[in-house]
């Protein structure tokens, strides 16, 4: 390709020059024939037209010399004699011979006017003989009438005449005396021949070559004819080239006969020496200019090749060969330093770009290619039929480890199905499901985007596998809809307790307006009846709160769960008994089957009860004019199906003939706030809560409880209990019940013979009894009162560890008991339990009472509460003064909680605040001994007032009891657990529980700080 | 003495409702479930209607609706009692025909001055009618 530009390029250059060459030359030969030619043509014709003028005049000279010789001999009074005498010695005397021969005259004649011939002679000019006259000039009429005229005109005439086809000079001239008078006597004529001789002469004189032709007969010579017809177009004289070798020049003139008719045509020829030297000058000249021309394209022609070409030659090869090696170091190399090295030097520096680009690029493409290599997205490129490219990645989600055995593998793992997405570059975006070779199946998002490889359409794709997103996603979705779900289960779980409450609150209400019109009115005939409604009605609702409570208590993981021993027989028929009422309302058989085997079950007796109770007043509830049978069975550890391992089971099977359920309704039945139905909810009323609450509680025990029904059939519900309850943690694996735990009890103190004096006040001897036996243990001793007298009376003497006061008592009531107790200095210190019904804390924290307990007794509860009063009596050292400071925004709680503590422990200081930063300030004056924190504070949140008291000096040890009405999430419980002793929620805790916590956190800390006392 | 029909399920406030209107001077008569309503209502030609929502068999929407739909105890007024107290519970009464809506726990003062304003404007209505 360079080789063929190159190439033209020097015949282009050669061809230039040629053309300029032949063109340059064509013009000077042009010049030189039709400028410089013709001028020299034109110069010879008018030195030719001259010379032939010259020529004419010498002729005329001649003509001139003979009419001199004529006149002189015929004015000459001897000749006019002559002729009048005809004498012819004048002949012989003065027309001699050699006279004429001086003239060379050829001819002479006397002739008279009349025409006669006086005398004429003709002679040779060379030797004088006589010659005969021609016949022509014998008789002078006719033409030769003319030189007649000449006498008679008596005016001489002179020219030339042809006679005998010979050209002849002829003069002719009157004769008169020598005075030149007349009248004239004749005319003399003389004529001289113009021969070759005569010719020749002539030349000489002239020196020019001369030669005529009779104008009629120019048949002799060619080129006198081609004169004569140019002569005829109106030119005096001819000038043409003489003969065809052209190197003389003629010229031509005609003379006329002097009588009339043609004469002769005289011709000059010269040699053409001005045409001819100035035609070879011309060409001297231009051979020189050629000459000249020719070496100076051969110079310039030299130097355009040594300097240019050759080298641009060089350098395109230099750039071909390094274009065809691929080699990015190689460089041309071109010497000198003119345009062309600069062009070499440019072209090196764009190889220069050309490599560093190159090597840029490489570089670009390495990092590049490792991106894509390490990237743990699959990245793919294909042309829609297979693989052209595959990372590691995209290797290791089809199941392979070296992605270049996937080259050419089909592309269709990663095409579009149907799902995409088109944006506005043609970049595609979709998601696609694959199966794996090894079964699996997963999701992709893929975006690919177009490009032009080599000609071909192609695809570059990145494919993310999106399976766990996705799986995530469901769950997020199946979770929102559960917790949308459980909303709207709340929503109308709150309007059905709105509506289940305010049923019995009607009731309560309407009656007691009744009551109080009654009253007024002094009505009181049916006051009793209207009384019990009242109460029935409070007992409804209160039956819900528990649930609710209950529920409540699940939900957050606070509920307890106390293990006794307890007789299944007795429990069983308690409840079948309580229901038997509203068994028989609705027109319903009761029955109870008890299996002789079943005896008495180690757990929590009020919860078996409350899910049984449950059970049983729900088929009654839902069954009318039919049959409920509750039977009660034990099945073995060998034969049962539920085996933990180490336990028999307690079957109560409750089966009525009721209305029954679909699997639907069954599926929904355990769930809280629902029940089986919407509509029957309205129709046989109910919280909803009862069998969630049921199975709860039953799962809390360690067992479950089933349900097998069919609409119209009746329902058949079975709780499976174990019948000893050990291990408390393997009860239910709920998260909800984590919170479950049997509170660890405080042990009786190692001394056994020292036993701890209970004295118990109360008018019911079933209670007296019951908490006798209740509470025997081997370091407790129980006295019993029957009456506030009697109690007070036993208090004194005795001076017990502990009263437990019952506040209903006839005569003296448990109120004045109490105050009694705490005015009489003696039994002042003695902890009080008040057992009552009455809810009224206020009351008893005012009188002194160190705790207080509902009725009917949580024995449980109440052992706790003793073992606490007991333990705190014996270590006073607790009891030593102590600094505790409450921090509690809340002028109500502050108050309640300074004076329980005031109350309890009357030797400690008790500072109360209502902010945080009042507090840290008494911290740094004073560390106390303990901080009470509300952990809503206006200034501050609990946390911040934590981590402030924390910094302190002395106050990373101080223990913190935390009491809070916000409910606290599972993280900041954790939180707060590791930064606080105790977190107590309020509403939740007695008052000498929180006093007694508040001495225990304390004294905790006094163990850990041994020298401050 | 206008007759009130009360139509209430539970057995302690049909007693309390009885007696307050009976005091109130009114003549009351019972339903205890939807059905019976409905009979009342044409049998007994009560001069206004009491009317429990949770009620067996009809409920109390049902039988409101079947009251109103009748020509001859069309014109009878009836006020919801219910302890579903929410506000879409009082639209969805009003809605479905009743006249008035009262929320358990009752208050009977209120409640006696609605009965009053209610059998006020039927006799009226009727006044006008004859």
């Amino acid at each position: 390709m360079f080789q063929a530009r190159t190439t033209s390029l020097r015949a282009a250059t050669l061809k230039a020059m040629a053309a300029a060459l032949t063109a340059l030359l064509a013009l000077q030969v042009l010049i030189s024939e039709f400028i410089i030619g013709r001028s020299f043509r034109d110069l010879e014709d008018r030195i030719v037209q001259s010379k032939m003028q010259q020529t004419l005049k010498t002729l005329q000279n001649e003509i001139d010399a003979l009419y001199g010789n004529v006149r002189d001999y015929a004015a000459w009074n001897p000749t006019y004699a002559f002729i009048e005498q005809r004498d012819l010695n004048f002949i012989d005397t003065n027309v001699t011979t050699d006279a004429l021969l001086s003239i060379r005259a050829s001819y002479i004649a006397f002739v008279a006017p009349t025409g006669d011939i006086v005398y004429a002679r003709r002679q040779s000019v060379i030797n004088g003989e006589r010659l005969p006259i021609p016949a022509d000039l014998l008789s002078f009429d006719g033409a030769n009438a003319l030189f007649l005229q000449v006498a008679a005109k008596n005016e001489g005439i002179s020219g030339i005449i042809i006679v005998n086809n010979q050209p002849m000079l002829i003069a002719a001239h009157p004769i008169l005396t020598s005075a030149g008078e007349g009248p004239s006597r004749g005319v003399l004529i003389i004529g001289r021949d113009l021969d070759a001789n005569e010719l020749a002469r002539l030349s000489n004189i002239t020196g020019y070559n001369l030669a005529l032709a009779l104008t009629n007969d120019v048949s002799s010579a060619p080129d006198f004819a081609m004169a004569r017809q140019l002569m005829h177009r109106g030119a005096p004289v001819v000038v043409r080239p003489l003969s065809f070798a052209e190197d003389r020049i003629a010229g031509y003139a005609q003379i006329d006969d002097l009588r009339g008719g043609e004469g002769i045509i005289l011709r000059i020829d010269l040699p053409r020496d001005i045409v001819q030297y100035g035609l070879a000058a011309s060409r001297y000249h231009l051979l020189i200019v050629l000459v000249v021309t020719g070496a100076f394209a051969a110079v310039i022609l030299l130097l355009i090749e040594q300097r240019v070409l050759a080298r641009i030659i060089s350098l395109s090869t230099q750039v071909a060969q390094i274009g065809r090696s691929g080699n990015g170091q190689a460089r041309v190399t071109l010497t000198g330093n003119d345009e062309v090295t600069q062009l070499s030097d440019a072209i090196n520096g764009m190889l220069d770009d050309l490599a560093r680009s190159a090597s840029r690029l490489t570089q670009s493409e390495a990092r590049y290619r490792q991106l894509v290599e390490i990237s743990p997205e699959a990245i793919i490129v294909h042309d829609g039929e297979r693989i052209i490219y595959i990372n590691p990645a995209g290797a290791h989600l089809l199941g392979h480890t070296d992605p270049s055995r996937l080259i050419g593998a089909a592309a269709a793992p990663f095409l579009p199905t149907t799902l995409r997405r088109e944006t506005g570059d043609g970049v595609i975006r979709y998601e696609r499901d694959l199966t794996l070779p090894d079964g699996g199946n997963v999701t992709l998002e893929l975006v690919a985007a177009p490009f032009v490889a080599e000609g071909n359409s192609a695809w570059q794709v990145v494919a993310r596998n999106i399976t766990e997103r996705k799986q995530t996603e469901e769950a997020l979705r199946n979770a929102r809809d559960l917790a949308e779900e459980a909303n709207r289960a709340k929503s109308r779980f709150l309007a059905n307790i709105s509506h289940e409450l305010r049923t019995p609150l009607t009731t309560i209400i309407g009656y007691a307006d009744l009551i109080t019109i009654a009253a007024q009115r002094g009505e009181f005939d049916r006051i009793q009846e209207d009384i019990a409604r009242v109460r029935n009605a409070g007992k409804h609702l209160l039956a819900i709160i528990n649930d609710l409570l209950d529920l409540s208590k699940i939900e957050a993981g606070r509920m307890e769960i106390h293990v006794a021993p307890f007789s299944v027989r007795t429990l069983t028929e308690e409840v079948v008994a309580s229901m038997e009422a509203f068994a028989q309302s609705r027109q319903n058989t009761l029955r109870l089957e008890i299996d002789p085997t079943v005896g008495s079950m180690y757990s929590d007796e009020v919860r078996v009860r409350q899910v049984l109770y449950n059970l049983v007043h729900n088929a009654c509830k839902f069954t009318e004019n039919g049959r409920v049978t509750v039977s009660v069975a034990r099945s073995d550890p060998a034969h049962s199906v539920r085996s933990n391992g180490h336990s028999a089971w307690i079957t109560f099977t409750v089966s009525d003939t009721g209305i029954g359920m679909t699997d639907e309704q069954i599926a929904r039945l355990f769930q809280e706030f629902t029940q089986a139905d919407p509509s029957t909810m309205r129709k046989y009323g109910g919280t909803g809560l009862g069998l969630a609450l049921s199975r709860r509680l039953a799962r809390m025990l360690g067992g479950d409880i089933t349900v097998t029904s069919k609409p119209g059939a009746g329902s058949v519900f079975v709780v499976t209990l174990p019948e000893q309850l050990a291990h408390v943690a393997t009860t239910d694996s709920t998260p909800d019940d984590n919170g479950v735990s049997t509170p660890a009890l405080p042990e009786p103190q190692g001394n056994q013979e020292r036993k701890h004096l209970i004295l118990l006040i109360d008018d019911d001897p079933a209670v007296r009894d019951l908490l006798s036996r209740a509470l025997e243990r081997p370091d407790l001793h129980i006295e019993t009162a029957a009456d506030g007298a009697g109690g007070l009376e036993l208090a004194r003497l005795l001076m017990p560890d502990l009263i437990i006061l019952d506040i209903l008592m006839p005569e003296i009531d448990g109120w004045t008991v109490l105050s009694e107790l705490k005015t009489s200095s003696d039994t002042a210190a003695i902890p009080v339990i008040l057992l009552t019904v009455a809810d009224d804390v206020q009351r008893g924290i005012l009188l002194g009472a160190a705790e207080m307990l509902n009725k009917p007794a949580d024995l449980d509860r109440l052992e706790r509460q003793i073992r606490l009063l007991l333990n705190q009596r014996a270590n006073p050292a607790e009891a030593e003064s102590k600094q505790a400071l409450i921090v509690e925004d809340d002028d109500d709680v502050r108050d309640y909680l300074r004076r329980a503590l005031a109350r309890e422990c009357p030797d400690w200081t008790i500072i109360s605040v209502s902010d945080g930063q009042t507090a840290l300030d008494h911290c740094t004056t004073g560390m106390p001994d303990g901080i009470v924190l509300d952990l809503t504070l206006p200034d501050m949140n609990g946390m911040q007032f934590i981590e402030a008291l924390r910094m302190l000096p002395g106050g990373c040890s101080v223990p913190i009891i935390v009491v809070t009405a916000k409910e606290l999430t599972l993280a900041e419980h954790d939180n707060l657990n590791q930064s606080v002793a105790r977190i107590l929620h309020k509403g939740m805790f007695h008052c000498n529980d929180f006093v007694h916590k508040v001495r225990s956190a304390i004294a905790a800390y006094a163990h850990l700080q041994p020298t401050k006392d | 003495m206008p007759r009130i029909l009360i139509v209430e399920d539970d057995a302690a406030i049909r007693d309390l409702l009885a007696r307050r209107l009976t005091m109130a001077g009114y003549d009351a008569i019972f339903a205890e479930d939807g059905v019976r309503a409905i009979m009342a209502s044409v049998n007994a030609a009560p001069d206004l209607i009491l009317m429990d929502m949770g009620l067996p068999i009809l409920n109390g929407w049902q039988a409101t609706e079947r009251i109103k739909k009748r020509p001859e105890t069309r014109h009878i007024p009836i006020i919801a009692l219910t302890a579903y107290a929410l506000s879409e519970d009082r639209y969805r009464a009003l809605n479905i025909g009743c006249d008035d809506f009262e929320a358990k726990p009752i208050d009977f003062d209120r409640l006696i001055r609605k009965i009053e304003k209610l059998l006020a404007e039927s006799s009226r209505q009727r006044e006008t009618a004859a």
